[in-house]
């Protein structure tokens, strides 16, 4: 079931809300959970109803591990976390990557056949990331592993089990015991979780639907770009990106708080920022952390002294994988590496003291740099990958406009012209949803302001199938 | 509480490579300057070091602050005892 579809909105969402709202009334916290636990069931069946035991296995799995973690004495119980770390990487890596590392061994050229090609299980990149917190906070004693009910409600929650935002155990299993919240809150808070999702809506359904147009013209009909459509083209895409995801999480989080559980943001307005490590401060916050706490400081610490030198590397590897974990591609690794190489130039910059630039020279580098990256991040392939990049510094048509010319013949202008419009100032000026949301207060003002986000979202809806979000492939 | 603020405050002194740099408990890399993810990290390694003691991924990412830090070394250092 989609965040942006009619059942999700009109059926599912209102049905659960109400549902555990009156369960936690009459029957206390842990009915709620039982009803919450029984949704995203429902939410995660919704999809193809033979995944559920992926994720059941991962849960079961992850379960015992961590019980064992708990029960055995040190340093067993490291042994205990290593194996869980390897299981989970070689249970994402055997959907996601299997075809991808051994497909490309030379002496498997002709027999990829003999690869099994397994069916990728939806959120299995997340719920495995968050599985691993999971494991090394039982391991640090950071949380006690606590039941199989709990942990199950916990992983497979369903605002964040598809495309997160990725939550840590010792945040969300204690949020249980109080399901909803405090008594006297509960209206507040729906409140401000409507307002939250009304402005994901938008995003994804109105504003990143109109730059996917643009996008997607460019990307896959544009023939022979000029290095002005390249950048235009790449731009958009970066656009659409934030606005469908940014969107999804802020219809997660508001979903989550419509619940009375506080689940961690992801974005804040990441195209503001002025250098690569404030986007990766602003852009995806969840898999930063992850990223940050997981592979960077882990892949730091490794090294006897921890140098400069070691830190650029580190960074570059860290990226790298993270990259890697988008999706089987060159274009993904490629995507991650190059922001590994600009966090490691930020790092020099900054440690060796070189001159600062000014505010506006360090944004339009900054920007200019996340569109080269989007432009490979998009490519449908590593072929139009080159030739993209190709066409880029190509500067002999440095300035062409043919394909910006023939546009209007796939985009409409009156339809799509008009969010996008808004859309840039939203995503440079004023405050960030998430801003928007922390200091929402139930008002004449905000009431209207959800129902015309809600209201001009379902006249686009309406207009079109739902479209998946971008990172369900992921 | 002090005497372990006064002895880190000496360990930041020598990283961050500050003589003057007064820390408090609500010193964090948003208010210290050249407090970045590496110096974290040597930061890190050098309490560990000193003190004889290992800090965990999930515990570190809890770090808000010097405070904080405060905090989770005193529970290493009486687990010790």
């Amino acid at each position: 079931m989609l965040f942006n579809s009619f059942a999700y909105i009109l059926c599912f969402l209102p049905i659960v809300v109400i549902g555990i709202a009156a369960l936690k009334t009459r029957l206390g916290p842990r009915a709620a959970q039982a009803g919450v636990l029984l949704a995203s069931a429902v939410f995660y069946c919704w999809f193809k109803p033979a995944n559920i035991g992926y994720l059941a296995a991962s849960i079961l799995v992850n379960w015992w591990i961590a019980q064992k973690i708990e029960r055995a004495p040190a340093p067993r119980n490291k042994r205990w976390l290593q194996f869980g770390l390897v299981l989970n990487v070689c249970y994402l890596s055997s959907f996601k990557y299997l075809n991808f590392l051994i497909g490309g061994l030379p002496f498997m050229r002709g027999h990829e056949h003999l690869i099994p090609d397994l069916e990728f299980p939806l959120g299995i990149s997340f719920f495995t990331l968050t599985q691993i917190m999971y494991l090394v906070e039982s391991h640090e004693e950071v949380i006690k592993p606590g039941s199989l009910f709990d942990h199950a409600t916990f992983v497979s929650f369903f605002p964040y089990v598809i495309s997160g935002p990725m939550a840590r155990a010792s945040r969300i299993v204690p949020q249980f015991s109080k399901f909803g919240g405090r008594s006297g809150e509960e209206m507040g808070r729906v409140a401000r979780g409507l307002y939250l999702f009304s402005i994901g809506l938008l995003k994804k359904a109105v504003i990143a639907e109109a730059f996917s147009h643009v996008a997607s013209y460019g990307f896959d009909v544009a023939k022979n770009c000029s290095t002005l459509e390249v950048l235009i083209f790449g731009a958009a895409y970066g656009m659409q990106i934030y606005f469908d995801f940014s969107g999804y999480s802020d219809m997660a989080i508001g979903s989550a708080e419509m619940l009375g559980i506080e689940i961690p943001r992801n974005f804040d307005a990441p195209f503001r920022a002025k250098s690569v490590s404030e986007f990766w401060q602003r852009w995806h916050i969840s898999l930063t952390t992850f990223i940050t706490n997981y592979l960077y400081t882990p892949i730091l610490r490794s090294f006897k002294r921890p140098t400069l030198i070691v830190a650029c590397f580190s960074a570059v590897a860290a990226m790298t994988i993270a990259g890697l974990w988008h999706g089987p591609a060159w274009t993904f690794v490629l995507w991650g590496s190059l922001h590994g190489v600009a966090l490691a130039v930020n790092q020099i910059w900054r440690k060796k003291k070189m001159p600062k630039l000014p505010g506006w020279l360090s944004w339009m580098i900054t920007f200019g740099f996340l569109d080269v990256a989007f432009v490979t991040f998009r490519a449908n392939s590593t072929q139009d990958m080159v030739g993209l990049l190709g066409s880029l510094f190509d500067l002999r048509h440095a300035l062409g406009v043919a394909n910006l010319e023939v546009m209007h013949v796939t985009v409409n202008y009156p339809i799509s012209g008009l969010p996008i419009l808004f859309g840039l100032v939203a995503a440079f000026m004023g405050k960030s949803s998430e801003q928007a949301a922390r200091e929402f207060r139930p008002s004449l003002w905000n009431a209207p302001v959800t129902a015309w986000a809600l209201l001009i979202s379902f006249l686009y809806m309406n207009s079109q199938v739902a479209a998946e979000f971008i990172y369900f492939k992921f | 509480m002090d005497s372990l603020l006064g002895e880190l405050q000496q360990v930041f002194r020598d990283v961050l490579d500050k003589k003057d740099l007064v820390i408090k408990p609500e010193s964090s890399a948003l208010n210290v300057e050249d407090w970045d993810s590496l110096n974290h990290v040597v930061l890190i390694s050098a309490i560990e070091k000193k003190y004889h003691v290992k800090f965990g991924l999930a515990q570190l990412q809890d770090l808000k602050n010097v405070g904080d830090l405060l905090v989770l070394l005193e529970s290493k250092l009486a687990a010790k005892v």
